[in-house]
């Protein structure tokens, strides 16, 4: 594949990575740019899809968004995936939703703050010490058992494999800074214990809002479809966001916005319970249409060649065009459908005729075939 | 033949574009007054269509208006290693806004920090304006850390405008404000656009008055290209096309030229086409065995000068519409044999293709039709 790939002139494979939140291109890969032009800002609002829609990549696409640059004048994402279901229990109140919060977005300060020491090495005593209990609070093992994981290497990867190793930024410190931060950090605790979920939650606001001066925090909310429970009930994801729900205005006038990633099937469900949350100016809804799921795949082939073609017309015979449009006609229309079929034409290509050479006719249709002997509901489009 | 000069920009002969300034006027203006808005525009466009005219103008605003502004030209960081060219921009920008003229930091994270204090303090006494010119013609090694060390930052600082200009391929810039939320200036596709025909005339009128009488047959030669008409008006059309081909380092001009000139009666291209248009254009069938691998770097030279792109809806490269439209005026006019070898060509082309291949034969057939069509008419 890799050297099919070469061949056509694209520099890495931008149909491998099925996990959007292990590709470290998905960024540039966005289409359906108008629902992230509504869902970025601050506000409340609320992304709709199925599952495998493109909910989780929009998500991580918005904190990519608010990681950048070195300094904290960007929104704080506050990834937020509900723990409650995958145990059953389906109707978490205000005090587990803040101390969930509390935690998730804990783990996220205390992984950013090992890439950018600076931010807490500037800060007078008093505040150090309301940063450093905050974790010492929340963080989900010992504060001393994450930052001897610093300390031993030098480095943040083994931290970030212990508490989110999606979130990838840019230029971590060196060694000797690391450890200045551990040290600093250990001497700033006061060892009082842990207060109430609430105090919790309202300290880490506190410490991103006027001790960091992050101007906002956006609660990405995802996930509520992944477990058992919830999968094929919307009315379970309701129940689990009903408490979260009735504080978001509140919140909202603190400058803490909750954007929510929700299943599709939810929407009638909440708008009818709350109608005055889940307007049409609050939501988007993503339709996979034929015409955008192409749009996915030329997005990749464009980027991965470095913007010298948009399609895979530019490496195909000229009996084949407009490939991506007869891929997208052919599959379940979700993204990762047409990434899978379009690996397939590829493969199909290489085991017929090496690693070189323009994609035929011939490709496509035995890709498809395969496809729909695999997916027999779907429609095949010769 | 005489040495191709282009004009270079001065305020009265500037021409049109109101709309586009108004719209950077009035950022300018929420700027002045402490109003926020999302100030990264893109200005793109095909050659010549008047994007360093704009630019220029823009600036001479700025300067009546003493609005501090820093221009960076990412042509001249070609070649150069990209970490640090990112470091000597982001010196410049300090320099440029009066802050340390050392050097910033061990690495570009602390240059950037360093350049970032700086600016949070010049911010709060006046707005910024940061104009990156050459953007989309860059290196695409350089733009990430670009990206990542200023532009992006720059983008969040709510009273920076950032102005990203260039021609061609469009980064695709992981942040968002530079891509996503980011406002075009002209036609959100194709940017800038060409005059009309009373705004050619008004051209001409500033800066090549001899030719105002020609005004029309000039339109409708350049379709009001702001730089096509000028070197229309003043320079024979074999000098109009070199200018044209400024952007292209004199040592591979003649071979650029070459391959236009086989190209320009296609109206998409692609490595299959190549060759045979070659071997009409060269008089030599040896070009029809070309492979593909033999014929990527004709077609990669073009895109690498910002002479061609990928189109989707042509589904193949196509050449700049004004070089193409002028390359193949040329032919048509001082070659009209080799035009008509090269449209022959292509015509047996596409109709082998419409034969073999059923599944696009529409569209082969139809590309046939139109060659068929030119082959038979007169210079």
């Amino acid at each position: 594949m890799a050297c099919w790939l070469r061949w056509a002139g694209l520099e890495f494979d931008p149909f491998e990575p099925l996990d959007a939140a292990a590709d470290p291109h998905l960024s540039e890969y966005l289409v359906g740019h108008h629902i992230f032009a509504r869902a970025w800002g601050d506000g409340i609002f609320w992304v709709f899809a199925p599952a495998g829609g493109g909910k989780t990549a929009l998500r991580i696409t918005i904190a990519q968004a608010c990681w950048v640059g070195q300094e904290t004048n960007r929104p704080f994402p506050l990834p937020y995936v509900p723990p409650f279901l995958l145990w059953g229990h389906t109707h978490p109140s205000e005090e587990e939703q803040w101390l969930t919060l509390a935690r998730m977005g804990t783990q996220t300060l205390f992984l950013a703050m090992a890439h950018r020491p600076h931010w807490f090495l500037q800060l007078p005593a008093l505040e150090q010490q309301q940063i450093a209990d905050t974790f010492h609070w929340n963080l989900p093992g010992p504060l001393p058992a994450y930052l001897d994981l610093c300390r031993q290497t030098g480095q943040v990867g083994l931290l970030r494999e212990a508490l989110d190793s999606t979130l990838i930024l840019r230029d971590p410190p060196d060694a000797a800074t690391l450890r200045e931060w551990c040290d600093a950090l250990e001497a700033a605790l006061s060892g009082q214990p842990a207060p109430p979920p609430s105090v919790r939650w309202t300290q880490l606001l506190t410490v991103l809002r006027e001790i960091l001066a992050f101007p906002a925090v956006y609660i990405l909310a995802d996930g509520f479809d992944g477990a058992p429970d919830s999968a094929d009930n919307p009315a379970v994801v309701v129940d689990c966001l009903t408490s979260l729900l009735n504080r978001v205005e509140e919140w909202a006038r603190e400058k803490v916005f909750l954007k929510a990633f929700l299943p599709v099937e939810a929407l009638p469900i909440l708008s009818e319970r709350f109608p005055d949350l889940f307007t049409p100016a609050l939501f988007a809804t993503i339709q996979w249409s034929p015409d955008l799921l192409a749009e996915v795949i030329r997005r990749r082939v464009y980027v991965a060649s470095r913007g010298a073609f948009g399609s895979l017309d530019a490496v195909s015979s000229p009996a084949l065009r407009d490939i991506e449009t007869i891929l997208a006609r052919a599959v379940i229309p979700l993204p990762r459908e047409i990434l899978v079929l379009t690996r397939r034409v590829i493969e199909e290509h290489i085991q017929r005729e090496g690693t070189e050479g323009l994609l035929k006719i011939e490709d496509v249709h035995a890709a498809i075939n395969w496809y729909s002997r695999e997916n027999p509901l779907t429609r095949h489009p010769f | 033949m005489t040495t191709v000069r282009l004009l270079s920009y001065q305020p009265r002969l500037f021409v049109n574009r109101e709309k586009e300034l108004q719209i950077l006027e009035e950022r300018i203006r929420a700027l002045k007054e402490g109003r926020d808005g999302h100030g990264v525009f893109i200005l793109r466009g095909a050659r010549g269509v008047g994007k360093t005219w704009l630019r220029h103008h823009f600036q001479h605003r700025l300067s009546q208006e003493r609005i501090p502004a820093v221009w960076l030209n990412l042509k001249d960081y070609i070649g150069k290693d990209p970490a640090w060219a990112v470091g000597d921009i982001i010196q410049r920008v300090s320099v440029a806004t009066g802050g340390p003229a050392e050097r910033l930091g061990a690495d570009l994270a602390e240059m950037s920090r360093t350049l970032f204090r700086h600016l949070h303090q010049f911010l709060q006494r006046q707005p910024l304006v940061v104009i990156v010119d050459h953007v989309y013609e860059s290196d695409w090694t350089l733009l990430p850390l670009l990206e990542d060390y200023l532009l992006a930052p720059l983008a969040a600082e709510p009273r920076v405008l950032l102005l990203l200009t260039g021609r061609g391929r469009l980064y695709p810039w992981k942040n968002p404000q530079l891509s996503t939320l980011a406002i075009p200036l002209g036609e959100p596709e194709s940017g800038l656009m060409p005059f009309d025909q009373t705004q050619t005339e008004e051209q001409l009128r500033r800066q090549a008055p001899h030719a105002v009488p020609r005004a029309r047959d000039i339109y409708q030669l350049t379709h009001g290209n702001p730089l096509a008409n000028y070197l229309v008006a003043t320079y024979d059309l074999d000098q109009a096309v070199e200018g044209l081909l400024e952007p292209v380092p004199e040592d591979r001009r003649r071979i650029v030229r070459a391959y236009l000139e086989a190209l320009c009666v296609l109206r998409s291209f692609d490595e299959e086409r190549i060759p045979p248009m070659l071997a009409t254009y060269y008089g030599d069938e040896s070009y029809r065995q070309w492979t593909y691998a033999q014929a990527r770097p004709v077609r990669e030279e073009l895109i690498r000068w910002g002479l061609a792109r990928w189109d989707a809806t042509q589904r193949g490269y196509v050449i700049d519409p004004i070089v193409r439209q002028l390359v193949e005026q040329y032919l048509r006019t001082q070659k009209p044999q080799l035009w008509h070898k090269l449209h022959q060509t292509a015509y047996q082309l596409y109709n082998q293709w419409a034969s073999a291949y059923p599944a696009t034969r529409e569209r082969w057939q139809k590309e046939a039709e139109h060659h068929w069509q030119c082959s038979q008419s007169t210079a």
